[in-house]
């Protein structure tokens, strides 16, 4: 329903009004290259899948010996639907089903799903503020899901309501937290995006001094919670089941069903809150529906696998580097390469960095393409 | 309202040709195709549940190793465990473990230890598993028989490879008497029973030394018995921020009373965090911690004046031999050492340590260290192996 606009009130009103839809809609096709589109979608889907089967294929010292490529390649072909009994185990390697298919391969796909989550939340908070400092954590929903998570590990509640109690709570204070911040931003019915920014970073702080003393309830708690609610501090894929991918598919499923079809409006919105609105956009709802799907995507992203920064931050810019700012092509492309930074960065903190928490791995990675991004933005004034 | 955001979009908006078409089918496809590529998955995983694979055939047990395999056995945690023959490729999650494990002459079918494993020296030779932060891959593809793990530590792990189908022994050693336990169970899992039980004994005769030493001396050291002084308040210190202790239901705590002292710890605390006011408040008179500590612990506030053990810097450090930090076969060695740093006079009228060390009955596995004696075994091959 809003994706495709009906003839609202507003449209009904004025011819003028009639008359720039048009020339916007015009103007919308022009904000991504034509031509190009197709080669870099294909180029960042062979990338994705080739990252991907990197991730699976590669282990850590020691274990890269044992499980091989050959071992791999057995693995997914007996899981195959309906040939895959014809196969035979591999011998010698006595719980290469257990490595293969039930940790890493849920893993790479999990890490995959959340930097695409992660990256449209980011597109999502930046195109709805106009503003590219905003993500997930800058407008406070990652601080605010993540003392949900906490919240939940601390009081032993982890395996509640076949384990979506802790999405539902890193949601609910997630959206809490945003609300907050809406609130304390609204002035006379209007929220403005430098306001918003502000009273986010306010609001995170505020989660963020809350979080120490998560750690310090944590140590008190016995040793597995206390390492629970360290991982989940600074991002920890290594409890990424099957149970967990299908979690994030829920959660992913809806959240990118409700950017998808805000996709216009959020190409709308990028023209000035003003001019959406004069263009038939019911600003306030349609903000209020994305932070709704943002906080989804986000609080999803955080309950499994903690605070992941820079993906939600650098991602979104990459890919209007590479696609422009049409939302119809941006999604997809900062899901894809959300998807290909995280496994990547999975891949080198498993194989190489020790299983180092893979937060640390996208802040490294990420800060510097940021202050490249950030130089080359200045220069071009 | 005109943001920098604006300005970029906008530049990109008019660097760009107006061309027809973007809503090009290609996004869409992509979306559509790796939606499609993951509910396949997930459909398949639903159906995925492979029994695990044969094990490899084993080399068949010799008759050196004794016990009767196949065997159902009930870990620490009351689960039944199938051992269908002589564990050949142990992996073993925690230093104490991996102690227990060369003490009954189980050392040669250990396939990994920890990082952490330092004793006895050979422990230090084989391969090893992170001990801070292990990762499941390395340990599965080990192919390990039987993974030997310590409740209190390896509790995620456990889980970990419970749902991997990797067979894991739990042992509790919390307590003295649990460690006892976990002596034989290990032993029986292993295939080392008889050893086990001569490594329980040989502590057990030990610290009975230990406790008829004290009680002829002095007569005053058992709790509940009327003595000329009161024992000694022994405080045990693990970190510096916060402070880790040790609560009364341990094994630190049993070898405390039993090297005649108390803990100054009487009740369970929530993760065994202590804080600095209530050590002052407990007065300790000896404080067991490691040599790093006992700076931190001089330059805690107020605990110069306000605890005696700081003031007369009373504080207890095993020696090489010995260990308080694992429940395992050390532990009568620290029980000696410990009741002669609190009761010299009962000890130093007799015998010297060393003498009484050396008189007290040791274990007597061929091949394997003696608890409370450095090796000198240069080739430590336990005659348990074929």
């Amino acid at each position: 329903m809003p994706t495709d606009m009906p003839p609202t009130p507003a449209s009904e009103t004025s011819e003028e009004t009639a008359i720039s839809r048009r020339q916007l809609r015009q103007a919308r096709k022009a904000l991504s290259p034509h031509g190009r589109s197709g080669r870099i979608f294909f180029a960042l889907t062979v990338i994705f899948l080739l990252v991907l089967v990197v991730d699976m294929w590669m282990g850590e010292a020691g274990v890269a010996d044992v499980v091989t490529p050959r071992v791999i390649g057995n693995v997914l072909l007996r899981h195959l639907p309906f040939i895959g009994s014809n196969f035979a185990p591999p011998s010698g390697v006595r719980y290469a089903d257990a490595i293969v298919w039930d940790q890493r391969f849920p893993r790479a796909l999990g890490a995959a799903m959340i930097g695409a989550m992660l990256a449209m939340a980011g597109v999502a908070f930046q195109s709805l503020l106009n503003n590219p400092l905003a993500d997930p954590y800058t407008v406070g929903v990652s601080s605010g899901s993540a003392l949900g998570a906490m919240v939940v590990t601390l009081l032993g509640g982890t395996g509640l309501l076949a384990g979506f109690a802790q999405p539902i709570a890193a949601f609910v204070t997630g959206l809490g937290a945003v609300t907050v911040v809406y609130m304390l931003a609204r002035v006379g019915g209007q929220v403005s995006a430098r306001t918003f920014l502000l009273s986010g970073i306010i609001v995170g702080t505020f989660f963020w001094s809350l979080i120490p003393l998560m750690v310090s309830l944590g140590n008190r708690s016995g040793i597995d919670r206390r390492s629970a609610i360290l991982s989940e501090l600074l991002g920890n894929l290594n409890a990424l089941g099957w149970s967990k991918v299908g979690l994030l598919f829920v959660f992913g499923t809806i959240g990118a069903a409700i950017l998808w079809r805000g996709s216009e409006e959020l190409d709308i919105m990028a023209l000035g809150e003003e001019s959406a609105a004069y263009l038939g956009v019911d600003t306030e709802a349609f903000k209020r529906r994305v932070i709704l799907a943002g906080s989804l995507l986000t609080a999803a992203a955080v309950s499994v696998a903690g605070i992941i920064a820079f993906v939600g931050f650098v991602v979104p810019h990459m890919a209007r580097r590479l696609v422009g700012a049409n939302h119809r092509v941006l999604l997809p492309a900062s899901m894809l390469l959300g998807g290909t930074v995280l496994v990547a960065s999975e891949w080198l903190s498993r194989v190489y960095l020790h299983s180092i928490e893979i937060g640390v791995v996208t802040s490294i990675l990420g800060v510097p393409i940021f202050c490249v991004m950030l130089r080359r933005n200045l220069m071009q004034g | 309202m005109r943001s920098p955001f604006y300005v970029r979009a906008k530049s990109v908006c008019c660097k760009i040709r107006a061309n027809g078409g973007v809503r090009g089918t290609a996004p869409i496809l992509t979306l559509s195709l790796l939606l499609g590529a993951s509910i396949l998955l997930l459909a398949g995983c639903k159906t995925a549940t492979v029994p695990p694979v044969a094990a490899p055939p084993v080399t068949a047990p010799s008759t050196s190793i004794p016990g009767s395999f196949p065997l159902t056995i009930s870990d620490s945690r009351g689960q039944t465990l199938k051992i269908p023959s002589a564990p050949q490729h142990i992996i073993s999650l925690t230093p104490s473990n991996t102690e227990i494990l060369y003490a009954i002459g189980a050392g040669a079918q250990i396939a990994a230890d920890t990082t952490a494993c330092d004793f006895p020296p050979e422990a230090k030779t084989i391969a090893h598993i992170d001990a801070l932060s292990p990762s499941i891959e390395a340990i599965e593809a080990k192919s390990p028989d039987l993974v030997i793990a310590l409740d209190t530590i390896n509790g995620k792990m456990i889980e970990m490879l419970d749902k991997a189908g990797v067979p894991v022994l739990v042992v509790r050693a919390k307590t003295l008497e649990q460690t006892y336990e976990a002596i034989s169970l290990i032993g029986t899992a292993t295939g080392h029973q008889a050893q086990a039980e001569q490594t329980v004994k040989a502590m057990k005769d030990r610290i009975a030394v230990v406790t008829q030493k004290l009680a002829s001396t002095q007569g005053n050291a058992q709790d509940g018995q009327p003595g000329r002084s009161t024992p000694s308040r022994v405080f045990v210190m693990y970190g510096d921020s916060p402070i880790y202790t040790t609560g009364p239901d341990s094994y630190i705590s049993d070898l405390i009373k039993i090297a005649g002292g108390v803990n100054v710890v009487i009740e369970p605390l929530a993760g065994d965090v202590i804080s600095p006011e209530k050590v002052v408040e407990l007065e300790p008179d000896v404080i067991i911690c490691s040599p790093e500590l006992q700076k931190k612990a001089l330059q805690m506030p107020g605990w110069a004046m306000g605890v005696p053990a700081v003031r007369n810097s009373r504080f207890f450090v095993t020696s090489q031999g010995a260990t308080l930090e694992r429940p395992g076969p050390r532990l009568a060695a620290a029980a000696e050492e410990l009741a002669a740093f609190l009761h010299p006079e009962a000890f130093a009228a007799s015998d010297t340590m060393a003498s009484h060390s050396s008189s007290a009955p040791s274990v007597t596995t061929p091949g394997s260290v003696a608890p409370g004696q450095p090796s000198t075994h240069d080739s430590p091959v336990p005659t348990g192996k074929p």
